[in-house]
């Protein structure tokens, strides 16, 4: 059982995963999270909404995993709700420094419309 | 302890541990406090980073340290390599020097024959077999001009030269100098070691070991060859009067260490003159280099043939008696006449040649008396019709 789930494509052509409560995120779950993800876009760099509202933690593994993996996404909104969340989305921003537009948001409107500017 | 310090005690002790250089301290599960919890996570991301990076630094500071000895030995190596006088030599130094630094691997160093239609083994180290010769074809290192690395998983294909089997990582480096390679390098990995041990560092390495292995080969084989042009006749391959000079120094020397024989013998081509005249210079030369081919065939390597004049040669024969030397010439002289010369369609006249032998110490004990007494036995046998030998003293 996974503990993330995809929403399909909308017509926004905005990616989005989100995690469930108490998620906690390893290398092998990132991992196999990015093939799903280029199995959904054909392998194009999509723009993609990772909602980590809920995630308990984020190994520095999956942390590093996802930051190279920066050529899979076209634009990256992390949306946190508490503190804790936060932290973790502003580490990976700060520390694994992923080369395409990346941004923490608290509120979802906000990260789909900044997304909006990057999607196809 | 107030209300404030009692909630801060957890990330409070987490600092401490980080601070005294515990890098992986108790994270307590924090519930009911959200900032105490954002604090806790933070100082958690924080300290993995820290363990990350002290593992990415230890790491490349033990890559330093690899590059930093390599490079010694490497420096060693060009040195030592630069200091030799011979091949032979260099192939010593560039075999011990091998082992020296990839100790941990077995490996072999091939270097083209003369005929560059094969390489083979000069050195090689380490528990696993290892061809003694092969084709340059059935390596991918020369037939590319790079490296060419196999994994211990085996995707890539292997060298058909190589005898580790499937279960080793190996690599072959080709020996590059001035745009020409001399030979390759075999690495091979144990089995257990998997794909550890052939880093980008070490491959950088093991490039540069064998550009600087092959530029010394190179400079000290040209060095040679520029030796030897100086001691040889150009015409016949010969040695020439010189190196025969020199060697017959070094051989009296030895025969008076040794108590052994020595003889010594002049040869003169008999009416060469006339071959030049009536058939032209490209005649004689044939003839010159057909007269050549007998001799050489029929001495030992131990003997040195030298062409000291225009048809004249010097045999120096270290450990044959006089009367040996005289046996041998005659049989010589039989084969040089046997010799049927053509030269564009023109049957050239049969060769002979005239010879006088001397010995030491009976004929002379110093190089001069030796070449006067063999000269005039020479002499004699012109005198006396040609076509024979004339030993000295008799």
């Amino acid at each position: 059982m996974e503990d993330y789930l995809w929403e399909p494509f909308g017509s926004d052509g905005i990616a989005k995963i989100r995690y469930k409560a108490g998620a906690i995120i390893t290398v092998d779950g990132a991992r196999k999270s990015l093939m799903e993800l280029a199995a959904l876009t054909g392998g194009k760099p999509a723009v993609v909404l990772v909602d980590i509202r809920l995630a308990k933690s984020v190994s520095r593994e999956a942390r590093a995993l996802f930051g190279e993996a920066a050529n899979r996404y076209a634009a990256l909104a992390l949306l946190a709700g508490s503190l804790p969340t936060q932290v973790i989305a502003n580490f990976f921003i700060g520390l694994s420094r992923p080369k395409v537009p990346t941004q923490m948001f608290t509120d979802e409107e906000k990260a789909l419309t900044w997304l909006r500017r990057y999607a196809p | 302890m107030n209300a404030e310090e009692n909630r801060l005690g957890p990330a409070i002790r987490i600092i401490t541990s980080l601070a005294k250089g515990d890098l992986q301290p108790d994270f307590p599960e924090i519930t009911e406090d959200p900032e105490l919890e954002a604090i806790v996570v933070g100082l958690q991301m924080l300290a993995e980073e820290l363990v990350a990076s002290r593992a990415a630094l230890d790491g490349r500071t033990a890559e330093l340290e690899i590059l930093n000895k390599g490079l010694l030995r490497l420096s060693d190596l060009s040195n030592l390599l630069l200091s030799c006088d011979t091949s032979a030599e260099a192939y010593v130094v560039l075999g011990r020097s091998a082992r020296e630094m990839y100790g941990q691997l077995s490996g072999a160093v091939y270097l083209y024959g003369a005929s560059r239609d094969v390489v083979e083994l000069v050195t090689s180290w380490g528990d696993l077999p290892v061809a003694k010769s092969f084709p340059p074809a059935d390596c991918w290192a020369l037939r590319r001009g790079r490296v060419h690395h196999v994994s211990a998983s085996g995707t890539e294909l292997a060298c058909r030269h190589t005898m580790e089997g499937g279960q080793s990582s190996s690599m072959c480096v080709p020996m590059l100098a001035q745009g020409e390679a001399l030979g390759v390098l075999h690495l091979v990995g144990a089995p257990e070691l998997e794909d550890r041990v052939f880093t980008p560092l070490a491959q950088r390495l093991a490039v540069a070991a064998a550009e600087a292995c092959a530029l010394a080969l190179a400079t000290i084989r040209l060095r040679e060859k520029l030796a030897d042009q100086s001691l040889r006749d150009s015409l016949t391959g010969l040695y020439n009067r010189r190196y025969a000079e020199e060697t017959l120094l070094r051989e009296i020397g030895r025969a008076k260490r040794e108590a052994s024989a020595l003889s010594l013998v002049m040869l003169d081509l008999d009416h060469f003159k006339r071959i030049n005249d009536e058939f032209g210079h490209d005649a004689g030369d044939t003839a010159l280099r057909e007269a050549t081919t007998v001799l050489v065939d029929n001495f030992r390597t131990s003997d040195v043939v030298s062409r000291v004049g225009g048809e004249e040669f010097l045999l120096i024969l270290p450990g044959a008696s006089i009367e040996s030397a005289g046996q041998k010439i005659d049989k010589v002289r039989e084969k040089v006449r046997g010799l049927e010369l053509f030269y564009r369609g023109r049957r050239l006249p049969p060769l002979s040649f005239s010879a006088g032998a001397a010995s030491f110490p009976a004929n002379g004990a110093t190089p001069e008396a030796l070449l006067r007494a063999a000269d005039a036995a020479l002499y004699e046998a012109k005198h006396a019709g040609r076509d024979r030998t004339v030993l000295a003293g008799t």
